[in-house]
């Protein structure tokens, strides 16, 4: 009897609760906009976070920020806790249940951006591979992706292969992450092959291999690469090279096989200085960011670029390579400034490119603005 | 001149002695305190947390769609816990489902077809699980991580056939599912009841139950004991195969982690709830019901509230030890029965 009166007085005061609570929350005077990332701990995350801290300082916003899973799940209950946070927008760093993404943004009247990818209108899913539309991609609260390495990740291909030519390696292997989660490492892959055979036709360039994510798995690949071949002098590393590769070759006491890395992290410099990594490089974070809010910002106050079609899914971003110790020093003192006033893109250089606060701006504006090299950077700044 | 008569004051013993007796049945009654003061406590310090936040109409939605794959998973949970058996292929079983359903209903566009498949898939998992933890006399953690390690084995290489994911191509078949709130309580309530019906009133729950406490006493008594745990576990398998039809639709597209974690969820929600997990005759219905409720208002609750998500997990297991350390915690005057 005490049991079944206590379970109906808990019940009356959640319903109590409920009714009395509902709709209670403090006034919003700044525009919440959420973040979703894998992690908050590596560069990516660092950057990411600190140049929002700038935009926060300089505009009427603030950024809530979630940590979540790789999975669909993870990713949707991150996204659920934010629109339950009373989010306005969603920086999202992967597309990730895109199609239940912009679903779920859509009825919450909340805009939606994808910033480590870019996105495509059709995909071909298995088992028939045939076109299919991505639901919700028209929607006008998806403000699209984001296309890295400039537009032309070839290009980055050219110049490590040029590097790896004047280094004299020979035989190097490439090891990326799937095409799935990663599909430019196919265009990297093959222009750097192309590249070294004409500037030096002796050198050999392995198969693409891939790995999903793991360091066990980079590990394995990394075995492989070093059994079949055992004379490799080098690896292009396209998945996290500094993150993943670096220790696989760790692992395999064979840290004298060069790096030609896509990636940054702090041991970079002391392995450029020793020779053990010949190229890094990664997103300009400040970039993204900035383009990913630019969008953001003026759809909250209604604005949208003249010049922006439909066919424009995605903005463009740069990606800085560091091919020497003078690129380091540049990225360094421009591309992961602390003081991010002095950083790749300053808060009036992205109010020129934005139409709540230049009736001007253009998008070929914005992504040029966001995909300025670090010499385009330097000369900007004078 | 006529004195006033006065009621004795209560003796101080007697005082003390009322206060040990509340406090010795709050003891031998913990799992109940626990199960609803876990409850109470956790409404009301994020109500007041979050500002009411928690209540708002988006957000109890999204606890609608959070607790409903949850509390479904549990109480069918429930009937492996109170044998005293164990269950770690949750998460991989209930990915597995999702993934044959996208292929179901992306072949046939049928939901009754959907839910069909996915409850046999998930009953024959469970039973292959059952069988060969009783014959060949594993432990059930054992066949369980065995089933976990292959049905994420077939859903890791399903993935990687392709470069683009496995998505249902005609969300809308299964929008009830996902977008019907009142479907996802309706479901909810069906599967409390058949459930609780199952648990509370046939031998099905009482053999459970019984040789949850003792296995040997329960054979002695008549009980069949692996048919009821296959039959336990076959309840569990219908409730998962229910249950990840919601989860596919709430997330449209599989991944090789789908699932991933579910378990451990599973696990704490039922704890929160008090419920023991070496099972017996304290295991109840309402401990899955109110603790997947409790434990879904506590990750809302502490996102809202602004904990960084590096705290979250730190949070949920210092408060899963807690529990358990306190359902786990015997009378010494209770005698520890041979199992």
């Amino acid at each position: 009897m005490k049991k079944a009166i206590s379970i109906l007085l808990l019940c009356a005061l959640m319903v109590g609760l409920c009714v009395g609570m509902s709709g209670c929350g403090s006034k919003q005077e700044t525009t919440k906009i959420g973040v979703i990332l894998y992690n908050f701990t590596d560069i990516q995350g660092k950057e990411i976070q600190a140049y929002c801290d700038y935009l926060k300082a300089n505009f009427p916003v603030e950024f809530v920020y979630r940590a979540v899973g790789s999975n669909d799940e993870d990713h949707i209950s991150g996204l659920q806790d934010l629109l339950s946070q009373g989010c306005k927008a969603i920086i999202s760093g992967y597309d990730t249940a895109l199609s239940k993404s912009i679903a779920m943004c859509e009825e919450a009247g909340c805009y939606y951006v994808v910033a480590l990818g870019s996105v495509s209108a059709v995909e071909f899913p298995a088992p028939d591979y045939q076109p299919t539309p991505v639901e919700g991609i028209e929607s006008k609260y998806f403000l699209g992706g984001t296309t890295q390495f400039g537009g032309d990740p070839a290009a980055v291909g050219v110049a490590y292969a040029q590097k790896a030519a004047e280094a004299g390696l020979k035989h190097i292997g490439a090891i990326t992450f799937p095409t799935f989660a990663f599909a430019e490492g196919q265009a990297i892959y093959e222009a750097f092959k192309a590249t070294l055979a004409q500037l030096n036709p002796d050198a050999e360039v392995y198969d693409l291999q891939e790995f999903m994510f793991t360091q066990e798995l980079c590990n394995a690949e990394v075995t492989a690469l070093i059994s079949n071949h055992p004379e490799v002098d080098a690896v292009l590393g396209l998945g996290s090279g500094l993150d993943f590769i670096r220790p696989a070759l760790q692992a395999q006491n064979r840290a004298d096989i060069k790096l030609l890395a896509l990636g940054y992290n702090d041991t970079v410099q002391s392995l450029m200085e020793s020779g053990s990594v010949i190229t890094a490089g990664t997103n300009n974070y400040t970039q993204i960011t900035a383009s990913c809010f630019a969008r953001i910002y003026d759809a909250l106050n209604g604005n949208s670029y003249a010049d922006r079609t439909a066919e424009d899914l995605n903005a463009v971003v740069g990606y800085p390579v560091i091919l020497s110790m003078d690129d380091l020093a540049d990225f360094q003192q421009i591309v992961v400034a602390a003081d991010k006033a002095n950083s790749s893109i300053t808060v009036d250089e992205l109010k020129s490119v934005m139409v709540t606060t230049n009736k001007d701006a253009t998008w070929a504006a914005l992504n040029e603005l966001t995909s300025r090299d670090v010499a385009a950077i330097k000369a900007a700044r004078g | 001149m006529k004195k006033e008569r006065t009621m004795p004051s209560e003796a101080p013993e007697q005082s003390a002695g009322k206060l040990r007796s509340l406090w010795e049945q709050l003891i031998s009654d913990r799992n109940s305190f626990i199960r609803y003061g876990g409850f109470a406590v956790v409404l009301l310090v994020f109500a007041l947390s979050t500002g009411g936040r928690l209540f708002s109409s988006y957000n109890l939605k999204v606890l609608m769609s959070q607790i409903t794959p949850l509390l479904i998973m549990s109480v069918g949970m429930v009937f492996i816990f109170a044998h005293g058996g164990m269950d770690i292929s949750v998460g991989a079983v209930s990915g597995l489902c999702s993934l044959v359903s996208v292929y179901v209903l992306n072949a046939t566009g049928s939901v009754l077809a959907v839910l069909l498949v996915s409850i046999l898939l998930a009953v024959l998992c469970y039973s292959i699980n059952c069988l060969i933890s009783e014959f060949f006399g594993l432990m059930s953690t054992i066949s369980s991580l065995a089933i976990m390690f292959a049905a994420r084995g077939i859903i890791t290489f399903n993935v990687a056939q392709t470069s683009e994911a496995i998505r249902i191509q005609q969300t809308k078949l299964l929008s009830v599912f996902s977008d019907s709130y009142l479907f996802m309580a309706l479901a909810c309530v069906l599967a409390v009841l058949v459930t609780w019906f199952l648990f509370s009133f046939t031998k099905l729950g009482k053999q459970a139950r019984a040789i949850g406490d003792n296995p040997l006493s329960a054979r002695q008594s008549g009980a069949n004991v692996n048919l009821v745990k296959l039959l336990c576990y076959v309840v569990a398998g219908v409730c998962i195969g229910f249950a990840s039809v919601f989860s596919i639709a709430r997330v449209g597209s599989v991944s090789e982690n789908i699932g991933s974690g579910r378990e451990m969820d599973v696990i704490i929600a039922v704890i929160l709830g008090g419920m023991t997990l070496s099972g017996g005759c304290k295991s109840r219905i309402s401990s899955a019901v109110i603790g997947s409720i409790t434990f879904v208002l506590l990750s809302n609750g502490l996102s809202l509230s602004g904990v960084s998500s590096l705290y979250v997990s730190l949070i949920k297991g210092a408060l899963f030890l807690i529990i358990v350390f306190l359902t786990l915690r015997q009378n010494k005057n209770v005698l520890e029965l041979p199992r």
